[in-house]
């Protein structure tokens, strides 16, 4: 029975290429709704993450206590600390208004609006965002201390200098002017230049310079269902104990949640669009099953002459299309595989994107989806071969 | 006689088709023929007599009749249409008048479609006893080919080998040889009668030739459904 399937699929070719065809468009959609979930999820989970911070991301804003001086014994202290706090990520974001690049090192050129995007603040920063390196390295952890540490952004590299540059600094309240050396680029996703200084190091080796205003906490819970009230409470025993500071508010600042739902719709909707198509191509299955039976009535009357049961010529009606959609989703799923592996080659080293893995699930989606619509498609057809009367082979 | 020996018997057999309206009119009427095991038949009739509507209730084809069908003695009105559908792949076999050889299967394939219906599961198995039918009929070389190659009388052949495959009791054919012309019709009868002596079938013809219908042992003559006894 089988072989009689596959042969029958071979001999009517145009039936087979014309079922294979609307069959298979539908699947591919039905599979790149799934993978609108799964990889569409993990790209736009990684751009958030580069730019706002992995899910979730709180800020913490902090009061400094009364005298609201940290020095750089504090910021060396309070960077430990926060780097041995299991399961967060926590890094603080210490603002300081007066600082000011001078020069553009490859032109010597003042750098205008040089007191332009500047981020103070420590390693840990880099695990709760996701900073791929274009070169280079990002900061050393708080007890491996070498001298000042800077990284650039990509747009930053024509205006700071690329790895292994040195840029010049001063402040408005002194005339001091210091060197430091670009250690590392990173594609932070931003397209205007920015400059990451290592508050640490900086705190430590340019105390003239140091003067911070302000600062406040971000901080990445490892687990999920960790509440506000439980990180804030962290936080402010972190800050408490090592700068006298103590936290204010926290809010969240990534925008994971968001893009979850319009990823939810846009799933929904390849899904809604992917099972209308089937279901088209289910109503062009039926369509072309009974214009086929029609073709073949006398054939099919003969096989039941010759002994064939209604149940033997529904299962060769049917079972042509149900082998055929099983194929068509083997293709089509292979075709989504490649598609997959392919999509490395065309990320830049340097993206926040990781390698996407197939979900299995959408080839599981794919082979029930296509062999129901093969069921549906072929069910009325093969019902219509059935009850042809075989005493009709006579006539 | 013997019941033993009988294969097929009816007893005031009748079918009626609606014409339209109320009209209803009886294609087969009051029919009580006794069928012996290893003799032949021939049903002799115009065209509208109800030849071929007699053999498609006698070949369990057609469900819908009066009175009463025996095979083997058992009374067929009972049967389910897969009983039927088993019953005619296993115990009876059929020569048509087109050939109604199926154009997607090669010579071999067509002559083994009985015997997948009939659940002869091993396919060397039923190539087997194709290729041994085919070499019966004289049309073994052309196993593999394509039916749409062979002449009018080489298809009746291989329809003739089909009939065989699963060494059948019964034998039906509706005029087997109102396609071809005389010579091949005649030696198209000539093979059929052999080999049907050869396996001891018993074999029903339908056919308004009379020289075809004088080679069976015994003749009917069907008019306006009713069937009665002639010689020719």
């Amino acid at each position: 029975m089988f072989t009689m399937i596959v042969r029958d699929l071979r001999l009517s070719f145009a039936k087979t290429v014309l079922t294979a065809l609307s069959m298979l468009i539908g699947i591919i959609a039905v599979i790149a709704a799934s993978l609108v979930g799964s990889i569409g999820g993990d790209f736009l989970a990684a751009t958030n993450a580069q730019l706002s911070g992995r899910a979730a991301t709180y800020q913490l804003n902090l009061t400094l206590g009364d005298n609201e001086i940290v020095t750089a014994y504090d910021m060396l202290n309070m960077a430990s600390a926060m780097e041995q706090v299991d399961g967060y990520a926590m890094a603080p974001a210490v603002m300081q208004d007066d600082l000011q690049v001078i020069s553009n090192p490859k032109t010597g050129d003042a750098i205008p609006n040089a007191t332009a995007d500047v981020v103070l603040t420590t390693a840990a920063y880099n695990n709760i965002y996701v900073l791929p390196m274009v070169s280079g390295r990002w900061f050393s952890q708080s007890d491996a201390q070498a001298g000042i540490e800077i990284v650039v952004n990509k747009p930053g590299q024509n205006m700071y200098g690329t790895t292994g540059d040195s840029v010049a600094f001063s402040a408005d309240r002194t005339q001091t002017i210091t060197k430091a050396f670009i250690t590392g680029v990173v594609n932070d996703g931003s397209s205007t230049p920015r400059m990451y200084i290592n508050a640490v190091t900086f705190s430590l080796f340019e105390p003239q310079l140091w003067d911070p205003t302000s600062m406040h906490v971000i901080c990445h819970p490892l687990d999920s269902t960790a509440s506000t009230q439980q990180i804030s409470s962290l936080v402010d025993d972190v800050v408490h104990d090592n700068i006298n500071g103590k936290v204010t508010s926290i809010q969240r600042i990534d925008n994971s949640d968001s893009y979850a739902d319009v990823l939810q719709y846009l799933q929904i909707a390849f899904f809604v669009c992917g099972f209308l198509l089937l279901f088209v191509a289910a109503l062009g299955l039926i369509n072309i099953g009974l214009a086929d039976i029609e073709q073949r009535s006398h054939e099919l009357l003969i096989r039941r002459a010759l002994g064939a049961s209604r149940g033997n010529v529904m299962v060769l009606v049917a079972g042509s299309s149900i082998v055929l959609s099983v194929c068509i989703a083997a293709l089509a799923i292979t075709i989504s595989i490649v598609l997959v592996m392919v999509i490395p080659l065309f990320i830049p080293a340097d993206a926040p994107i990781p390698n996407p893995s197939y979900p299995y699930q959408a080839a599981q989606y794919a082979l029930a989806a296509s062999i129901l619509t093969a069921m549906l498609g072929s069910i009325v057809p093969a019902i219509k071969a059935a009850q042809l009367e075989p005493a009709m082979a006579l006539r | 006689m013997d019941e033993a020996d009988t294969v097929l018997s009816t007893e005031h057999l009748s079918a009626s088709v609606a014409m339209g309206g109320k009209e209803v009119l009886r294609i087969v009427n009051d029919v009580s023929i006794t069928i012996r095991k290893g003799s032949s038949y021939a049903i002799v009739g115009k065209s509208g007599s109800g030849k071929t509507s007699l053999i498609s209730i006698l070949g369990l084809l057609n469900a819908h009749y009066e009175g009463t069908l025996l095979l083997n003695g058992h009374d067929v009105a009972t049967l389910s249409n897969l009983q039927r559908a088993r019953l005619r792949a296993n115990y009876m076999g059929f020569v048509f008048q087109n050939y109604s050889l199926i154009r997607q299967l090669n010579v071999w394939e067509n002559v083994a479609l009985p015997m997948e219906y009939a659940g002869h599961s091993i396919s060397k198995a039923r190539k087997k006893r194709s290729l041994e039918c085919l070499e019966r009929v004289g049309l073994a070389h052309h196993a593999k080919d394509n039916v749409r190659s062979l002449s009018g009388g080489e298809q009746q052949r291989v329809a003739i080998a089909r009939a065989l495959a699963c060494k059948p009791k019964l034998i039906i054919c509706d005029e087997p040889t109102g396609a071809l012309d005389k010579d091949t019709g005649d030696a198209v009868m000539d093979l059929l009668l052999e080999l049907v002596a050869a396996d001891g079938c018993t074999l029903i013809l339908v056919t308004h030739d009379a020289d075809i219908a004088a080679l069976c042992e015994q003749r009917f003559r069907m008019d306006r459904g009713m069937i009665t006894p002639c010689s020719l």
